[in-house]
């Protein structure tokens, strides 16, 4: 178990070393995150242990991002001067993403079934 | 004014547990609405808080600075259902790299339409465009091309928040429901924030937000660049 949760936390060190000598614009947990699927992949998939610690914690990860949310206190001068802007290009920004990245992959994942479905039947 | 270190480091994490926890229980008492998201509740709860009883927001970054280091950590471990799905994931690689261009393209398209038609400066359309990547990937890029780094910083905050509350009820509403693409679509638009709220939704779900949060953030790497490049920011 403490194996399992010093992996992620190890390859989170690993991949900000790599990315900060290598000037990478992507940042040390994504570069992390690949090195531990990396490492899944090479040793014949993710552990039990592993994946039950991820079971565990993963319905609690919206602790982790409260004191990062809560940057918007000192930014918010920043916004304050144009924040109807700001606030609608997000809103309009975000929720446009959703609609056009769901539908589209949607239809193409559907037209994938149809397809299978219709190599199967032949 | 709070301002004993000793005071703010003792109290930073026990007072975000307890917004946490507050926030679990009124997102349960409310029947799970998306307004009650655990997220914008307890932030709202730590940010009244801090102006209640003075604190600076400085020092109480620094006193929960450990839980960055987990947040990263628990960035990492989400290569696990990605790799749990990879069969399913190299079966639709063609599907996932075109809806992940589309949806990459979008979000920065629609950040800055409505700035860019209101003729607003620069340095905003260059804060709002990578807004849609992990904070760290966006802030990186909008100080690149003269963006306001806290700014952007807010805005990535903001879209994962928003993505997080509205992202699955709006697709249920679209009409979304194949698990693969509501998770694509949670982790293209709101990176971590949506990649945690698809892993509530199924473990395939938070596989495909997984890789749609990274391959979103790769691409908006080489695509901003290019459209402010365009706009001659």
């Amino acid at each position: 178990m403490i194996l399992n949760l010093a992996q992620p936390f190890a390859l989170l060190a690993v991949g900000t070393l790599i990315s900060e000598k290598a000037n990478l614009p992507m940042p040390g947990a994504i570069v992390g995150m690949l090195l531990l699927a990396l490492y899944f992949g090479a040793t014949g998939g993710v552990d039990t242990g592993s994946d039950r610690l991820f079971g565990k914690l993963s319905p609690h990860f919206a602790f982790l991002f409260l004191p990062v949310a809560s940057s918007v206190l000192p930014s918010w001068p920043l916004v304050a001067g144009a924040w109807p802007l700001v606030l609608a290009a997000v809103v309009f920004g975000t929720v446009s993403t959703l609609i056009v990245t769901g539908l589209c992959a949607q239809s193409l994942f559907s037209a994938g079934n149809h397809k299978l479905k219709g190599t199967a039947q032949c | 004014m709070l301002d004993n270190e000793v005071i703010v480091f003792a109290t930073s994490i026990p007072v975000t547990t307890a917004a946490y926890f507050a926030a679990r229980w009124v997102h349960e008492r409310t029947g799970h609405t998306p307004a009650s998201h655990p997220v914008p509740v307890g932030t709202l709860l730590i940010v009244s808080f801090l102006v209640l009883v003075g604190m600076d927001h400085e020092q109480y970054r620094a006193a929960t600075a450990p839980l960055d280091v987990c947040l990263g950590a628990a960035i990492v471990f989400l290569s696990v259902p990605l790799v749990n799905h990879a069969r399913m994931i190299a079966q639709n690689s063609a599907v996932v790299a075109i809806a992940v261009f589309v949806g990459s393209t979008a979000s920065i398209a629609t950040a800055i339409t409505l700035p860019v038609a209101l003729g607003t400066e620069p340095e905003i359309i260059a804060s709002l465009a990578p807004k849609s990547a992990t904070a760290p990937v966006a802030t990186d890029i909008a100080g690149t091309f003269g963006g306001v780094v806290g700014l952007t910083a807010t805005v990535a905050i903001l879209t994962g928040v928003i993505g997080g509350v509205v992202g699955a009820p709006l697709l249920e509403r679209c009409g979304v429901r194949d698990p693969r693409a509501v998770g694509l679509a949670l982790g293209l638009a709101s990176h971590a924030i949506g990649t945690a709220r698809a892993l509530q939704i199924s473990r395939e779900a938070g596989a495909f937000a997984s890789l749609g949060m990274v391959l979103n953030a790769i691409l908006t790497v080489a695509l901003v660049p290019c459209v402010l490049w365009l706009l001659a920011i």
